[in-house]
């Protein structure tokens, strides 16, 4: 099943649970401790960190940014708390291998 | 009458019959142990202070309150105390964080608790007894764990303490509304040699969320006894003593449904065992070393390589390597176990957040249904606006107008430059960048309500299939999407794309997003040319600008960058309704970061410029600004703008938002000044003009940081400065002759 999940996302394009669950026939919370897992194992990485670091490198920068719609504090950020996931190089080898 | 504790007489026995007091009252009680059915003696109630009752062979000490809450009945006949059974049996508490674990090892245990720490580590490890049917059971609580993959310490201590210490049973506690996260955890302790119960705990949450599991479905799919539980409310704790009591004593059925590894993937791991079974410390299992072996565990690889002769243990080594990813199978599998047992005892409501969100998604998502709907939204938000805020604003603008009159009267016998400072520098740049707090703030509660009701994460979903017509995958997305907030993180965001070419190329199209300061301007700008139409036009300008950079990404996608086909996965928020003070904090955040802009960026370039347009002559035509404005003449006639706008064009450089405090400083109040000097052509041009520009300081120096070349840096200032004047030239032109 992980190995399904990885190819789909070797595939490119923007998924989330809902729609990996869909192309899967599972649930968007089984994806979502998939996705867990994938990233426990170094396959995927979550990028929303490194993301939120940059809205906060540049907020001597830019002085509406913190509460810009992108950044902004508590709930108001983009994806509200959502996590973002992409594949790292290991991800992409072995889903290649598969 | 009903008897609560607190009626009780020193000696007397009763037993629990309910709780009172409301739902945390009761739980915190329920956590001390009281629960329904058992049974406590009072030991000291003299009527006043703190009564002391005797409970699963601990004494607790309650207040007059918490006795009155509970009710008691009468036990058949007084039990004689007594002596202390030593420990029959060891029992495991094993589960991740956050699922009642705590709350179940308090309430088997209540106060009989001794808390230490784990032997040379700095978890702590909390353990503690009970008595049921005249058996003692000491309960060890293992550390909140998401599997057993000796990820963590965490991990490595509570599968040592499975395989070392050799507990006669291990209870799995879950929370029954996320069993699809819970249930990995009971896949790996089920390949362990304790027998395992679980404690399907949290039922009254999965009930409050209209999920429906079933625990004899569960069960009989699992093949271990399943125990429903509201821990937090003291139920299913007898079952559970019961349950563990049965197991142990061989009166329940134990024959696990095991997750299977794949066929494939058998004699590999039949191998592996075979290889290193004669090596296997005596407390582990072979079998389960070597699937851990295959799963890349890294402590047991240490583990065996440390035990095995080198030259064997590279045999494994190598074998090992051949199928690194051989995890994804056995992990994958655990999976496929898992959906079946949830797919079996669990039903999903048919009513409910989730089911609400994945509806509207059908259709907000959708490509056609979903950017058509995010078209009209944003109209909407541009809409309520301009028809809302623009009266506001000139109200405002006229009333500072008459202010800035009043003070040059006021300030009649001073200096003439002080009075034309104060009315025209301050009150005519900042004061007029001021009344455009209304417009600002409605536009800021419009896209804090989208985003407060979880669908703005949607409409960067959206924008992905915009992303692959421009050659634009993966993780360019959401860099491009925060420019659409403020283009300096989003420049930093392209930090997190690995391959440099594909990051040059993402922080280069970046400036082309409109952000919110730009957004803020134009939105300002447009009704003074376009009143009731300007939230066309300003869709117009928004859809103009993503025209463009789609343009620019193809060309660089064909010509200069290669592909990077990675996806992205991004969780969607689910829909519920919007909070008013979130959304609060949202625009208090908003004006106040352009407020903290006004005061230091708007109000030093409205001075500056006032300066420059004031001094020598005291005359704007003759003044340095003047000089050096009718020197750029030429230039803003092919744009059809004065020198004055084209100047205030060209102070954006410093602060997008620039351009109305120069405008205003040079012409007052500018809804009724801008109209008589610029043509609706021109008009367009200008706000085509503040749409393309170059980007703000602070996005540059961004850009300089991000793509460390002088040499990208400055093609892309110069290539949005010749877009800017060449694309608002052909407005203009094209514009006049319509």
């Amino acid at each position: 099943m992980l190995r399904e999940l990885l190819a789909i996302l070797s595939g490119g394009g923007l998924e989330t649970p809902a729609s990996l669950a869909a192309s899967l026939g599972t649930s968007a919370g089984a994806v979502e401790a998939m996705l867990g897992k994938l990233e426990e194992l170094g396959y995927i990485e979550d990028l929303s960190a490194e993301l939120e670091a940059s809205c906060s490198d540049a907020g001597h920068e830019c002085t509406a940014c913190k509460g810009c719609a992108a950044c902004g504090s508590g709930r108001g950020k983009l994806a509200r708390g959502g996590r973002v996931w992409s594949l790292t190089a290991k991800g992409l080898e072995a889903a290649g291998r598969s | 009458m009903e008897l609560t504790v607190a009626d009780l007489k020193p000696g007397e026995l009763a037993k629990v019959r309910r709780l009172e007091g409301g739902r945390s009252y009761v739980a915190r009680l329920a956590a001390l142990g009281f629960t329904v059915g058992a049974p406590i003696k009072v030991i000291r109630n003299n009527g006043r202070g703190p009564l002391l009752v005797g409970l699963r062979g601990t004494q607790i000490a309650l207040g007059s309150r918490e006795a009155a809450g509970i009710l008691v009945g009468a036990v058949e006949e007084e039990v004689a105390p007594r002596e202390p059974l030593a420990t029959n049996f060891s029992i495991a508490l094993a589960g991740q964080p956050n699922v009642g674990k705590s709350t179940v090892f308090n309430l088997l245990t209540g106060m009989s608790q001794h808390v230490g720490n784990w032997t040379g580590k700095t978890v702590e490890k909390k353990s503690g007894t009970y008595q049921y049917n005249e058996k003692r059971y000491e309960i060890i609580d293992l550390p909140g764990t998401y599997s057993l993959s000796a990820n963590s310490e965490e991990e490595l201590i509570a599968r040592e303490f499975i395989l070392r210490d050799k507990p006669d049973l291990v209870v799995a506690v879950v929370d029954a509304a996320t069993l699809e996260r819970n249930l990995y955890l009971v896949a790996e302790l089920l390949l362990l040699p304790a027998p395992v119960v679980l404690a399907l705990n949290m039922m009254d949450v999965a009930e409050r969320e209209g999920i429906k599991v079933e625990p004899e479905v569960l069960e009989k799919a699992i093949g271990i006894p399943v125990v429903p539980m509201s821990a937090s409310r003291g139920q299913g704790i007898e079952a559970l003593e019961a349950a563990i009591e049965n197991l142990l004593e061989q009166r329940a059925g134990y024959k696990p449904n095991l997750p299977a590894i794949l066929p494939a993937h058998e004699p590999i791991l039949e191998a592996v065992r075979d290889m290193v079974a004669a090596y296997v410390p005596a407390d582990y299992p072979a079998s389960w070393v070597a699937l851990k072996l295959l799963e890349g565990d890294e402590a047991l690889s240490s583990l065996m390589k440390a035990k095995m002769p080198p030259a064997e243990w590279k045999a494994v080594d190598a074998l090992l390597y051949k199928h690194e990813d051989a995890v994804l199978d056995i992990a994958g599998a655990r999976y496929l176990w898992i959906g079946r047992m949830v797919r079996a005892a669990v039903v999903e409501p048919p009513v409910s957040r989730t089911g609400f969100t994945k509806r509207v998604d059908r259709y907000l998502t959708h490509p056609l249904i979903g950017t058509l709907a995010l078209i009209l939204l944003m109209g909407g938000v541009f809409w309520l606006t301009f028809s809302v805020g623009s009266p506001i604003q000139s109200a405002l603008s006229a009333l500072i107008g008459s202010f800035a009159g009043t003070v040059r009267t006021w300030m009649a016998g001073a200096p003439h430059w002080l009075s034309e400072l104060v009315a025209g520098g301050l009150l005519g740049g900042l004061g007029m960048v001021l009344t455009f707090l209304p417009i600002l703030a409605i536009f800021y509660l419009a896209l804090g309500f989208l985003e407060d009701t979880g669908y703005m994460a949607r409409a960067a979903y959206l924008t992905d299939r915009f992303m692959h017509m421009m050659g634009l995958h993966g993780k360019s997305f959401m860099p491009i999407v925060l420019g659409f907030g403020c283009n300096v993180p989003a420049v930093l965001g392209t930090r997190i794309i690995e391959s440099k070419r594909a990051r040059i190329q993402t922080a280069f199209l970046v400036p082309f997003v409109p952000c919110t300061a730009r957004l803020a301007v134009v939105s300002i700008i447009a009704p003074i040319f376009f009143g009731p139409a300007a939230f066309w036009v300003t869709w117009g300008l928004v859809a103009f600008n993503l025209l463009v950079l789609a343009v620019l990404g193809l060309l660089l996608h064909r010509f200069a960058f290669e592909d990077e086909h990675v996806a992205f996965i991004m969780e969607l928020p689910l829909y519920h309704l919007p909070n008013m003070k979130t959304i609060g904090i949202y625009v208090w955040q908003n004006l106040v970061g352009f407020l903290r802009k006004a005061g230091t960026v708007i109000l030093i370039a409205s001075l500056v410029v006032w300066a420059l347009s004031y001094f020598p002559t005291g005359e704007i035509s003759t003044s340095f600004l003047g000089v050096f404005g009718q020197w750029l003449e030429p230039v803003g006639r092919v744009l059809g703008l004065p020198w004055q706008v084209f100047v205030a064009l060209l102070t954006s450089f410093a602060a997008k938002e620039n351009t109305v405090a120069t405008l205003a400083v040079l012409y007052g109040n500018i809804g009724t000044a801008l109209p008589a000097v610029v043509s609706t052509a021109a008009g367009l041009g200008l706000l085509t003009f503040q749409m393309l520009f170059v980007p703000c300081v602070g996005t540059i120096a961004a850009l300089k940081q991000e793509t460390q070349s002088v040499k990208w840096t400055a093609f892309s200032v110069l290539l949005m400065l010749v877009l800017a004047f060449g694309v608002s030239a052909a407005v203009y032109q094209v514009g006049r002759l319509l």
